[in-house]
């Protein structure tokens, strides 16, 4: 709590605290955006815009998805702030949704988000394998002529190159999230500067080069008149090109939320930020506004040269394996190409590769913190957030999250089955607002169903529009985007990704199966130790 | 024998509706005993000057407060009464003289520290007599020393800092209030050899240590029951690329204590941001936390039997 500041006339101080107060300050804005960035991602979510929005949705305006996006995961971010600032420690949302709604219910959508962000994490190791080092090979491979590097391009994208070097890559994801945190912070702070400098690399390559310039540049490296018929080879593929730009923009509202999935992550570890209430928003805020507009200043660089419908072709292209072409629906090749200095392709490509090992570090950092919660209402056993004494990690936790991520890996790779880097991360959007329903809706309804606590709440949960409060008009606009990132799902199913029985049935599976360990837990602490894990979730009357 | 169910909180810092709800859950969860682990006492006064004609104006969280009618003050004393500061209702030239006198100030602040100790002592008193509970209620290494004579006098309430009771016929309970120096050098802050010592006298009045329950202040060093926010020398956190860095910072005469005299149990505070568990040898070590300034009870229900920790658990309320 912060000591407030007392003006210097006599009598006009606002408050006499105690010299031995404890009181100290707070972490700045800054700090709190910084993570929002890592796990927005600089780098996937950086490719993400260009070499899948317009192409998955074929028709849809990849600046306006952007800011429509934008605009709701405002109302998102504030939603998931006041969470935090309700419940400020490990797991906010699952710890609200308990309290407030149904701990069993919150327990399971905690379960299920977990598993599927640790899952994503490793589709997003993927990436590195599939993207960043193909690009750096290929490229170089190109420039210098050296076929070996093309052909290691090529087998680093394919299935088996996809889980050897992803597997590698887990790996020293799980070595660096074992070591002390503040080694790993460090870590992370480099990244972000990275990432920032490979942005600037890309607005100067993009924005250097002449309107006219792409095309010849295109058919130097992919084969001459390979840029004239890349729109009438992804037609001749299936691509159509829906004309009703609005629709398909709100069609791509999913992406767009993915796009920016991870400002809202410090809620999870609500209980290790200082003054939530103020933290939690501004910071959730800036690292939205802040990477909507690196993201849209490289959407307008780069509609500066290439149309939208070839963007768009490229990106289909990509999805599209059966169209027998190398694709390469990626931002980092395009400006690549338009200024081919192997030095700046490198720092690009080192700082992808870095800053996708960053964005699963902030996946298994915030899966631990909610794992932590669940050891926490002893609903897991002990042993697994047991302390490492040297390190001062949680080993078996982040094994755990990292075994899962594999299996995110191979997922990816198709190896085993049929899988692929966008499926997974397009339903994990989707299974992961589903879950989000249920700590939603009970901020929505906290200010009814739980008014003593609501009453004690600060100011910033108790503000009021009229006479309704603010989180209750904010909480159903987040719930009426949630609603139509389901609906679209259906209605407007992605290239690629869209939702069908086996992977709702997997879904159902782990909300089942989170309900299981729930109340197993449940049975075994009552009968062995006499405890009643639901002690944990209820309100106290003050006497 | 049966089995006997504590109730742990600690670090209220002065907030009513914490302790409150303490006491309610001590009737909801049926414990047999409540302990209180210090840190009771609340951290600032608010002023509610007077302006004149039943009006008042205060300032509570940067949000200014202006109650004009008897309804509106009570409902504003309460409000800062539940975040654990002190309501003072002042004249205006009142205000003028307590901020001019350091000395007045202070006199001021211990008179009501003093006073709300007192109240929730004899709350307790009337809430758990009627059902046989005991409440054992230590001050903290942030509370004066004045505050101990306001927990003595009753019958069911007791201060057990540097004095044994009994539990129940197989459990003994001491505690000790002090802790290692904290950069505000409160009030009960003690180097680490004289902490040891004090640790070493408590010990000493136990009969079976090996089935004793004590009730320290500050949690052992590096237990993960002592991890909060590293300060730089401004008192302000330190923190790298987005993350807030943590430190151990409780005492290690308490850890060598718990190694050497292996109670069953013992109860920590301080660190409010760790709350949790472990065990150091075969003793269990909970640190129950405190979210006191958001209304919100954390507190620990513990299972004794004769010669084990049946179970436990810890709750938000």
């Amino acid at each position: 709590m912060t000591e407030m500041v007392a003006p210097a006339e006599s009598g006009e101080r606002k408050l006499y605290a105690r010299k031995t107060s404890g009181l100290i300050r707070t972490i700045g804005v800054f700090g709190a955006m910084v993570f929002g960035v890592h796990c927005i991602s600089l780098s996937s979510s950086g490719l993400i815009p260009y070499s899948w929005i317009a192409g998955v949705w074929p028709g849809s305006s990849i600046i306006g998805v952007l800011t429509v996006a934008a605009v709701f995961c405002l109302f998102h971010a504030y939603t998931y702030a006041t969470i935090g600032a309700t419940m400020p420690r490990s797991a906010a949302d699952y710890t609200l949704a308990s309290r407030v709604l149904s701990p069993p219910l919150a327990f399971a959508a905690s379960w299920t988000l977990v598993i599927f962000s640790a899952m994503v994490a490793g589709s997003l190791i993927a990436w590195i394998p599939l993207v960043a080092l193909p690009t750096l090979t290929r490229s170089m491979g190109i420039i210098f002529s050296n076929p070996s590097l093309v052909s290691f391009a090529d087998w680093s994208a394919s299935s088996t190159g996809i889980f050897v070097i992803g597997t590698i890559c887990a790996v020293i994801t799980f070595l660096t999230m074992i070591l002390p945190t503040r080694t790993i912070v460090r870590i992370l702070e480099v990244g972000f500067f990275l990432g920032l400098l490979a942005w600037v690399i890309l607005y100067f390559q993009l924005g250097t080069a002449s309107p006219d310039a792409f095309p010849a540049a295109w058919d130097r490296f992919m084969g001459a008149g390979s840029y004239e018929g890349r729109i009438a080879l992804a037609q001749q593929n299936g691509m159509v090109i829906n004309p009703n730009v609005a629709i398909m923009t709100l069609a791509g509202l999913i992406m767009g939320f993915w796009v920016f999935y991870g400002y809202y992550i410090p809620t999870f570890f609500a209980g290790e930020v200082k003054q939530a209430e103020t933290t939690l928003l501004t910071g959730s805020w800036s690292s939205l506004i802040v990477t909507w507009a690196i993201f849209v200043l490289g959407a307008l660089l780069l509609q500066r040269l290439v149309p939208l419908e070839w963007i768009a072709a490229e990106s289909f292209l990509g999805q599209t394996p059966a169209a027998g072409v190398t694709a390469m629906p990626w931002i980092t090749f395009y400006a690549a190409i338009l200024s081919p200095s192997f030095p700046l392709v490198l720092i690009v490509a080192i700082a992808w590769i870095y800053t996708l090992i960053n964005l699963a570090q902030t996946y298994f950092f915030y899966c631990s913190r909610i794992i932590f919660a669940w050891s926490f209402d002893r609903l897991i056993p002990e042993a697994v957030c047991w302390i490492h004494p040297t390190l001062r990690s949680p080993i078996w936790a982040i094994l755990i999250i990292s075994v899962v991520a594999e299996v995110g890996i191979i997922d990816s790779s198709g190896l085993l089955w049929a899988g692929s880097v966008m499926g997974a991360q397009l339903n994990f959007v989707f299974f992961a607002v589903v879950t989000m329903f249920v700590p939603v809706i009970a901020i929505t309804l906290f200010p009814y169903l739980k008014p003593d606590l609501y009453q004690n709440a600060s100011a910033m949960v108790r503000r009021k529009l009229g006479s309704v409060p603010l989180i209750t008009v904010v909480g159903c606009i987040t719930l009426a985007y949630m609603v139509w990132m389901v609906i679209a799902s259906f209605l407007y199913p992605a290239v690629g990704g869209g939702i069908n029985a086996t992977k709702l049935a997997v879904l159902a599976g782990l909300i089942i199966t989170g309900l299981a360990v729930f109340y197993g837990a449940r049975a075994y602490r009552l009968s062995r130790e006499g405890i009643d894990i639901n002690w944990t979730f209820q309100s106290v009357p003050p006497v | 024998m049966g089995m006997t169910r504590i109730l742990y909180a600690s670090d209220f810092h002065g907030s009513e509706v914490a302790f409150r709800k303490f006491l309610g859950a001590a009737l909801q969860y049926k414990a047999d005993a409540l302990v209180v682990g210090g840190d009771v006492t609340g951290k600032a006064m608010i002023p509610i000057k007077h302006q004149g004609g039943g009006r008042y104006d205060a300032h509570l969280f940067g949000r200014r407060e202006t109650p004009s009618s008897p309804e509106e003050l009570a409902g504003l004393l309460k409000t800062i009464s539940n975040v654990g500061f002190y309501p003072i209702i002042l004249e205006p030239e009142e205000a003028g003289e307590l901020e001019a006198d350091e000395h007045k100030m202070g006199q001021r602040f211990e008179r009501e520290m003093i006073e709300r100790v007192r109240l929730w002592m004899t709350l307790a008193e009337e809430t758990l007599s009627p059902k046989g509970i005991h409440l054992y209620f230590m001050p903290g290494n942030d509370d004066l020393y004045s505050i101990d004579a306001a927990i003595e006098g009753f019958s069911h309430v007791h201060n057990p800092d540097a004095r044994r009771f009994a539990l129940d016929d197989d459990h003994e309970l001491v505690g000790v209030s002090q802790a290692n120096m904290t950069p505000w050098k409160c009030a009960r802050d003690t180097e680490e050899s004289e902490l040891a010592a004090r640790l070493d006298q408590a010990v000493a009045l136990l009969q079976a240590p090996e089935r004793s329950v004590m009730v320290i202040h500050v949690p052992p060093f590096d237990s993960g029951l002592d991890v909060c926010p590293e300060l730089d020398e401004n008192l302000k956190i330190v923190h790298r690329g987005g993350q807030v860095l943590m430190k151990p910072v409780g005492s290690s005469a308490v850890r060598v204590a718990i190694e050497k005299a292996q109670p069953l149990l013992t109860l920590h505070g301080h660190i409010h941001e760790s709350p949790g568990h472990t065990r150091i040898g075969r003793t269990l070590c909970v640190n129950a936390g405190s979210e006191y300034a958001e209304g919100i009870l954390k507190a620990a229900i513990i299972n004794l039997e004769r010669d084990r920790v049946k179970g436990h658990v810890l709750i938000s309320a």
